[in-house]
């Protein structure tokens, strides 16, 4: 397990530092770039050179590369990623601050609910007992699974919004909101969170299915559960006990597998609608060419998934004893 | 059945191009917002664009970059994979070290750094970055392969027989690998298409190209969902579907070639 974890840590130090060092192998100057198309799409910039002096001395694109590497993670270290360019005095970190919470809610619903939705329609399906009604719900969520996120997006805004009206199109909640733990107010988020996360769910949950139905047939053929079924123990009892939870802890390393492309479908989905979350933030902050919040939105995504598998790699013991006995 | 879907969208697309006009996607050409009809089969979008000739020149583009991609990432792939599983060692968990971190990044955030950096993105250049980040999967199934490979009595033969380990790899293993080679040629064009589509239709796809990605993307900019143009979203998203879906029904196909022992437990 120690050797796992040092493992995540290499990739983080890793990924942190190709953050920094593959925009300066590519050539051409992202700040000086962003400022002139800044004055090209008709935003007025007094003293042009001058802005673009101020902001090379203020990151120190003049020193050499080592010494930015080091002012970089120390940048890093005191969460200090820069002034966003599209409105100046908000600063890079406050915009994503206040963005984790829509995302973090966001997600943390929608991977359970397609995880558990997934994980227990890919067991009975493994389990083989109803199959006229699993294996048409397999097919459609394995469908769902082969085309991205976003693109069920499109459909469901068009279905649930514009034809039936229920839900609203875009955004995390109503701009006039007012917010509080008011009853309106958590309403309206939910209802502004259903869209996304369905989206989520139903281009997630295919994945989820499909890897508990293979751990299922495998757990079947254990001894264990042919011995459950001769002591005669009730149907439900055997497939929930002995099949489900057995299959289920494999599933939980798998989430760490598959965490980065989920985490890359719901930025693409969250940025569809618009939500408030990372993936909005950065759908605005690429039609403004907001270089550094672009950047430190990485960066937050790169901590994210470290910290989830961190957190992973944690509790795996806790919930498997087989882990447990051999660390 | 995958094989057949591909090439009768292959036929499809490229056969109409014969009979309709592509040069009509050009700003202008069609009255705005125009719904589908006699005079233009599928509409056309807020700029005038038909969207028939739009659908048939975005589809080959993403092809192109797909099959680019996926053929980059496969070289790539499958040539890791190969020295990792034959020669081991420090070469293969130098690799894997490299494989694991490239899979744990969400790849999104590598694209995004990249996209925004380079200026003039070209289709070469967007799948060459893609493949960069895709090879692993290719890589793995590989090194499996070999690893079992490796020990077999024919390739211990070569090996007393003094050929070179080089012959050995390229003449002896490689053609083995074929089966799998193909199905995982498959997915690395899969996931090629999903990363491209996803870039595009966040805006950052390769400059003055007119994909499918391309297309929804402004469709989303100018709302065409809400203002209930549904002939401009539903064609190219309906092209990408019957697209992922003839791709995932190859590699089905491909699979159960390549590992007939399997077919039946996974």
């Amino acid at each position: 397990m120690r050797g796992k974890i040092s493992q995540i840590l290499i990739v983080f130090v890793v990924s942190i530092s190709a953050n920094f060092f593959l925009p300066r192998l590519i050539p051409g100057d992202p700040i000086t770039a962003a400022l002139l198309s800044r004055t090209s799409t008709g935003q007025v910039v007094t003293d042009i050179d001058k802005v673009i002096a101020i902001y090379k001395t203020k990151y120190g694109l003049d020193q050499p590369l080592l010494v930015q590497f080091k002012n970089y993670l120390v940048d890093l270290a005191t969460l200090n990623l820069g002034t966003s360019l599209a409105d100046p005095p908000q600063t890079v970190i406050s915009k994503i601050w206040d963005s984790l919470p829509w995302t973090f809610g966001l997600l943390f619903v929608a991977t359970i609910v397609a995880f558990s939705v997934g994980s227990l329609l890919g067991a009975a399906h493994g389990w083989g007992k109803a199959k006229r009604l699993t294996s048409p719900l397999m097919t459609v969520l394995t469908l769902f699974s082969s085309i991205p996120g976003f693109l069920l997006g499109f459909l469901i805004v068009a279905l649930f919004s514009q034809k039936l009206g229920l839900l609203p199109a875009a955004g995390g909640h109503s701009p006039t909101l007012r917010f509080g733990w008011t009853s309106t107010a958590v309403l309206d988020i939910l209802k502004h969170g259903v869209a996304p996360a369905l989206c989520i769910v139903l281009s997630t949950a295919g994945f989820w299915a499909i890897q508990m139905r293979s751990m299922t047939l495998t757990v079947k053929q254990e001894d264990f559960v042919k011995f459950a079924e001769a002591k005669g123990l009730s149907e439900s009892r055997i497939f929930f006990k002995y099949g489900v939870r057995n299959a289920l802890l494999p599933q939980i390393t798998n989430l760490g597998l598959a965490l980065s492309s989920i985490i890359s479908g719901s930025v693409l989905i969250e940025s569809f609608f618009s939500y408030p979350g990372l993936g909005g933030l950065l759908r605005l902050a690429i039609f403004q060419q907001d270089y550094f919040v672009v950047q430190g939105i990485v960066v937050m995504l790169i901590v994210s998934v470290t910290v989830v598998l961190l957190v992973i790699e944690l509790i795996n013991p806790l919930l498997d004893p087989t882990i447990r006995a051999n660390s | 059945m995958g094989f057949g879907l591909f090439i009768a969208l292959l036929i499809s697309v490229y056969g109409l191009r014969l009979f309709y006009d592509p040069a009509l996607f050009e700003i202008g050409s069609r009255l705005p917002y125009l719904p589908p009809g006699v005079e233009a089969p599928l509409g056309s979008d807020s700029f005038g664009r038909d969207m028939l000739a739009s659908i048939l020149v975005g589809t080959p583009i993403t092809f192109q970059v797909g099959l680019l991609g996926g053929t980059l990432g496969l070289i790539l792939g499958a040539s890791l994979g190969l020295i990792a599983g034959y020669f081991g060692g420090k070469v293969d968990s130098g690799i894997r070290t490299l494989s694991d971190s490239l899979i744990t990044i969400p790849s999104i955030a590598i694209l995004l750094i990249a996209a925004i950096n380079v200026e003039n993105l070209s289709r070469v250049s967007l799948a060459t970055i893609i493949a960069g980040l895709s090879w692993m999967y290719p890589a793995r199934t590989i090194r499996a392969q070999v690893l079992s490979l490796k020990n077999r009595e024919f390739i211990k033969i070569c090996r007393a027989n003094g050929q070179r380990e080089l012959d050995i790899l390229f003449k002896e293993v490689m053609p083995n690998l074929m089966p799998y080679l193909a199905s995982t040629y498959v997915l690395s064009v899969f996931t090629t298409m999903i990363a491209t589509v996803g870039l595009e239709s966040l805006g950052l796809g390769v400059d003055d190209d007119y994909s499918l990605g391309t297309i929804l993307y402004w469709s989303q900019r100018k709302a065409a969902v809400v203002t209930g143009t549904w002939w401009w979203y539903l064609p190219p998203i309906i092209m990408i579907t019957l697209i992922f879906i003839s791709i995932l029904l190859m590699s089905i196909g491909l699979d159960k070639v390549a590992r007939p022992s399997d077919s039946g437990k996974s």
